[in-house]
């Protein structure tokens, strides 16, 4: 698939799979990614492998540092944020910025909680109408509902410190240890046959790094 | 005869075991793995003056490299411009899940660094020394 300048391929498989994948493919791993690559496969099989066309861009007229936002709609039950893939090929004191929006029926619980290790919490309140008709202005956003819970996740951390991925359990109970990263799975990754799609979850990624893998989990199966 | 024939090899024996090398002991056939960017033996001592055969496997899903010198060595690798290795025993390229043996002979006593030298690898730590003993 092509947006921009990237092209955007999903894939299904193991960290090693994926990691070769992505070698025969071009991309320099850097040397924490085999790690970094089983720590979500283990979570799940589902990758997005995004490449950066320089030339392509250049045809474009974009300039170093602008961003390609991409939507992905993922149908699952609770969204799930990676945010340790962040760090991947930077060293441990290197800043990493970001901000993370979550618009949820209600007000979600979130894991790591309480804040601290370099995530905090800047916004947690009901979206306002005027927001919430703002979005659904966008292409493709006719989903928005009516009425929402508005939270924003910042990040500033040093690469070190991003260990860990945003849990959320929109239903505002007990997010997933294992999908915040703070456990291992009991066992290996499965997929449910058929996915839970009572939500949909829309997330918005401004693939800010140039030639990053972006990683991204989805309750059901896909193949490259 | 005979007793004179078993004095003189006991001799020999004893002769033998008195000039045996204090290396002696040391292997000689090495085994390195390289699982999530880190060599599973970082401090390894070998033998002077003998082959040693370094079996290397790497574990990972991408490029590694196995580069064995002194710092003057390492200084020329960390700015070179040699993406592939191969025609030279200290100098080994290991694509992703492979397994490759190379055989080295030390001529002389003293620690050598082996270092992957591909972008961020040394300073993620793939680094080990080789002591070589006399």
């Amino acid at each position: 698939m092509r947006i921009d300048a990237l092209d955007i391929t999903v894939l299904k498989g193991g960290g090693a799979e994926v990691g070769r994948w992505a070698t025969d493919h071009g991309f320099r791993l850097p040397p924490a990614a085999p790690e970094v690559l089983d720590f979500y496969a283990a979570r799940s099989p589902i990758f997005l492998a995004a490449i950066f066309d320089a030339d392509a861009a250049k045809a474009r007229g974009q300039n170093i540092g602008d961003g390609t936002p991409v939507h992905v709609t993922i149908p699952t039950a609770n969204p799930w944020v990676p945010l340790r893939i962040l760090g991947l090929g930077k060293s441990g004191d290197d800043r990493i910025d970001a901000d993370v929006y979550l618009l949820t029926d209600q007000r979600p619980a979130l894991l790591p909680y309480p804040f601290a290790n370099g995530m905090r919490l800047d916004h947690s309140a009901p979206a306002t109408v005027s927001l919430l008709n703002d979005l659904r202005s966008d292409k493709g956003m006719d989903w928005i509902p009516q009425s929402g819970w508005l939270t924003k996740v910042a990040i500033d951390a040093s690469a070190g410190q991003l260990t860990y991925d945003l849990a959320v359990d929109a239903k505002g109970t007990s997010p997933s240890r294992v999908a915040a990263g703070l456990e291992a799975p009991a066992s290996p990754t499965s997929t449910p046959a058929t996915p839970n799609a009572d939500t949909v979850a829309l997330i918005g990624i401004a693939l800010a790094a140039l030639g990053a893998i972006v990683l991204l989990r989805r309750s059901q199966t896909v193949s490259a | 005869m005979i007793l004179r024939l078993l004095v003189v090899l006991a001799l020999a024996a004893f002769a033998a075991g008195a000039c045996a090398p204090a290396n002696a002991a040391l292997p000689t056939q090495i085994g390195i793995r390289i699982h999530y960017s880190h060599f599973d033996a970082t401090k390894i001592e070998v033998p002077m003056g003998v082959p040693v055969t370094f079996t290397l496997v790497n574990d990972d899903p991408i490029d590694h490299e196995w580069l064995i010198g002194d710092e003057a060595f390492h200084a020329r690798h960390r700015n070179g411009t040699e993406a592939v290795h191969g025609d030279r025993p200290n100098e080994v390229s290991l694509p992703p899940f492979t397994t490759k043996t190379t055989t080295l002979t030390f001529d002389k006593p003293g620690v050598l660094t082996f270092i992957c030298h591909f972008p961020q690898h040394e300073a993620y730590g793939m680094v080990g020394v080789v002591i070589v003993r006399p």
